[in-house]
């Protein structure tokens, strides 16, 4: 149970974090928050308490915990770390052309 | 079994990991493969319709590896599945992906190429694993793989200021609401231990949950906003016109019909039958029916003509969007509900191409002047006169002036909307009149005066690897709304009948209970007003005699009037006469007095779009916590 509310809460306070923080850097780092928040609720759903690795070669019986969310958590991290990258390498260019990494600053567009 | 289903991806995969190896080579090379695998891709997903067909449209089920350890029937790998939806929009995206890449050919020829092919070639990866997907995590990868790349794309040219501002604002809004759809997988999981949709959807016809409701509604928020519907639609205007005009149609005519798609599926394929729908129908309807209302009004108060075009995309997929909700709701009268869905899936298609059209005909004349600005492109009909003609087909499209294909799609949607209820129905024709004030605009500005810019710069038609595209998409918009039987009853039906039977989408689970019966399935049976009183044969009539009165009128009038001298002296009330140059009319004022009319509307709404990236995201989160509140608790 401790584990899923510590799961929300990584989601809520990285949902928070980008909506309240003004830097454009904080806002990502929120973001990255909220992405560990749904990876730890994942790997909580896939877990039984006292489980083995999921191996089926000397399998001995008892639980095992489900193989599946892991493999899902291996690729949306992947998958994070692809957005990280790519959010960052843009946050050097809107400071090349802005000088700042304010939000409120960055609303050349807009009507 | 088959592999066709996996092919084009395995096509556009490779290829997009092929060209930058090869580009080191020769940049010809590099070309070819990409040419190859776009234009191959329409093929081999003809080939998938035509086998789904064969079979009477029975889903293809394809399972990557084998189908179990233990000879299970129960599904344990990654499945595609292929429907007549999933067909159909397959279809879609690599025909008109295949267009924009010839074009891009000749277009990009000034930017870095080599990085271009492989993200433009992964988009496509992404798009078409998206729509033959029949996992939902699976979804979620092909999904990250679109968005991931058209974020670089739109931010392609990362000299400029406005690239890289709709590129972050892009890029973080998409990113929380991929966060939501992760999240919202990650319940679903949690509450029936499978990924696979069908499956979904058999257990929660037995099971409905609260969580799941819950799911679903992030599920819906996050689509929705892939998709650009009201009210988080704020990225699409900036991020459309900021990325080069080849991106913008692929990301116009193509990413955001992905986006609706999935929320589609979702809706109807996995959760129509498990609980009564009602509400989250007329949720659905009320946003279309907000975007069709925002986004074609402001479009009407551009003058960056590509993110007028951005706008009307906004107000367009609205259309499809209404007749998605219309259908979804249970008790309206069925053959209306049967329209709705055939209109919606028809204009998605028309949209995809008039608006993939206008993008690339609209690129080469941005490309050739320099400027996106209406007011500048005054007389660019002459100078370029194919360009020009396929830009105002695409406008006239659009708008829904027969006998083009979008007055069809949009005549079964005024139809369905206005038997569903009449508000809505005024809504679609107010939509209408909204995009012809906007497109109307284009036809005074490039049909007019000769401006100095393009006098200065005299543009010329691009060349042939240019026009081809344009001129091959402009035959598919008038051929369609000539011969509109030939998509709709080939394509566009079936479509329909997959999405109103979510039974057959779970047919080939092998569990007990067997085959499902939907609860509020409309009855079988053909409409029968799906066109309603449009015949084109007539309209085509109407036309050709309409243009032959206009040469009539003009070859009777006198020639050679002098239009200054002493003879107009009695028109002025003495008054001097003026420099024709200060009495130009610029494309804006000559919608004045509509602008008048609405002007504390769009004040308003422009207020909204500040361009502050944080009220953009409380609005997402703010669409999520309605959609839980009033569907998810329920």
């Amino acid at each position: 149970m401790m584990v899923y509310l510590t799961a929300f809460a990584l989601i809520m306070l990285g949902i928070a974090g980008m909506l309240f923080r003004r830097n454009l850097l904080k806002i990502i780092m929120a973001l990255s928050v909220a992405d560990s928040g749904a990876y730890l609720l994942l790997i909580a759903i896939g877990y039984r308490s006292g489980g083995t690795a999921p191996i089926l070669t000397g399998y001995e019986g008892g639980p095992m915990v489900d193989p599946l969310p892991q493999a899902l958590v291996l690729t949306a991290i992947v998958i994070g770390v692809c957005v990280l990258i790519m959010a960052v390498s843009l946050v050097v260019n809107v400071y090349r052309h802005y000088g700042t990494l304010d939000v409120s600053e960055l609303r050349r567009l807009r009507g | 079994m088959s592999h066709l289903p996996i092919c084009g991806i395995v096509v556009y995969l490779t290829a997009a990991f092929l060209t930058p190896l090869l580009y080191k080579a020769h940049r010809r090379v590099a070309e070819g493969v990409f040419l190859a695998s776009t234009l191959s891709n329409p093929v081999l997903q003809t080939l998938l319709i035509l086998e789904l067909s064969s079979n009477s449209w029975k889903p293809i089920v394809y399972t990557l590896g084998a189908a179990g350890p233990y000879e299970w029937t129960y599904p344990i790998r990654i499945v595609l599945e292929v429907d007549a939806l999933s067909a159909f929009m397959a279809l879609i995206v690599t025909s008109i992906s295949a267009a924009v890449a010839l074009f891009s050919i000749g277009y990009m020829e000034e930017d870095g190429l080599q990085k271009y092919y492989t993200l433009f070639l992964l988009l496509d990866a992404g798009m078409l694993g998206m729509v033959l997907t029949g996992d939902l995590f699976n979804l979620y990868v092909f999904l990250e793989i679109t968005s991931i790349s058209s974020y670089a794309l739109v931010a392609f040219r990362k000299h400029q200021w406005e690239a890289v501002e709709a590129g972050m604002k892009y890029m973080i809004m998409g990113s929380l609401a991929s966060t939501i759809i992760l999240v919202s997988i990650a319940l679903l999981y949690g509450e029936y231990g499978t990924l696979t949709m069908a499956q979904l959807g058999w257990q929660y016809r037995h099971h409905p949950t609260g969580m799941a409701r819950v799911a679903l509604a992030g599920l819906l928020a996050g689509f929705l906003m892939k998709g650009g519907i009201v009210p988080v639609h704020m990225w699409l205007a900036d991020a459309h016109p900021a990325a080069p005009s080849t991106i913008s149609a692929l990301l116009s005519g193509l990413v955001i019909k992905v986006g609706i798609y999935s929320a589609a599926r979702i809706a109807y394929s996995v959760f129509w039958m498990g609980t009564d729908v009602r509400l989250l129908g007329w949720l659905v309807v009320v946003v279309g029916a907000a975007s069709i209302i925002v986004g074609n009004l402001l479009a009407g108060f551009q003058r960056d003509i590509k993110r007028l075009l951005a706008y009307s995309s906004i107000g367009q997929v609205g259309y499809v969007v209404t007749g998605l909700g219309i259908a979804l709701i249970p008790g309206v009268n069925p053959e209306a509900s049967r329209a709705a869905l055939d209109g919606a899936l028809f204009h998605l298609l028309n949209h995809a191409v008039l608006k993939a059209m206008l993008f690339l005909s609209v690129g080469a004349i941005v490309h050739s002047l320099g400027t996106r600005d209406i007011g500048y492109m005054g007389g660019i009909a002459k100078r370029m006169p194919l360009t020009s003609a396929v830009v105002l087909l695409g406008a006239m499209g659009i708008i829904g002036a027969p006998p083009l294909n979008g007055f069809v799609s949009k005549w079964m949607l005024y139809e369905a909307t206005a038997i569903f209820n009449p508000i809505i129905g005024a809504i679609a024709v107010l939509g209408t009149a909204f995009s012809t004030v906007a497109y109307g605009r284009l036809f005074y500005a490039l049909l007019g005066r000769e401006s100095r810019l393009v006098a200065d710069r005299s543009p010329r038609d691009p060349g042939l690897w240019m026009s081809v595209p344009m001129i091959f998409l402009a035959a598919a918009s008038v051929l369609f709304g000539i011969l509109p039987r030939i998509p709709v009853v080939g394509l566009v039906r079936p479509a329909r009948a997959a999405l109103l039977s979510p039974g057959s989408y779970t047919s080939w689970l092998k569990v007990a209970g067997g085959i499902l019966s939907s609860p509020n399935l409309p009855p079988a049976g053909q409409p029968i007003s799906v066109f309603g009183s449009w015949v084109p044969a007539v309209f085509l009539l109407v036309f050709a005699i309409s243009i032959a009165f206009f040469l009539l009128i003009r070859n009777l009038s006198a020639s050679g009037v002098r239009t200054v001298g002493e003879g107009v002296k009695a028109f002025l009330s003495g008054e001097d006469e003026r420099d024709f140059e200060a009495l130009q009319l610029p494309g804006t004022s000559v919608v004045w007095g509509f602008a008048e009319a609405v002007k504390s509307l769009v004040n308003a709404l422009k207020r909204e779009h500040s361009g502050d990236l944080t009220v953009y995201l409380f609005w997402l989160i703010f669409l999520y916590a309605v959609l839980i509140l009033l569907w998810g608790g329920a």
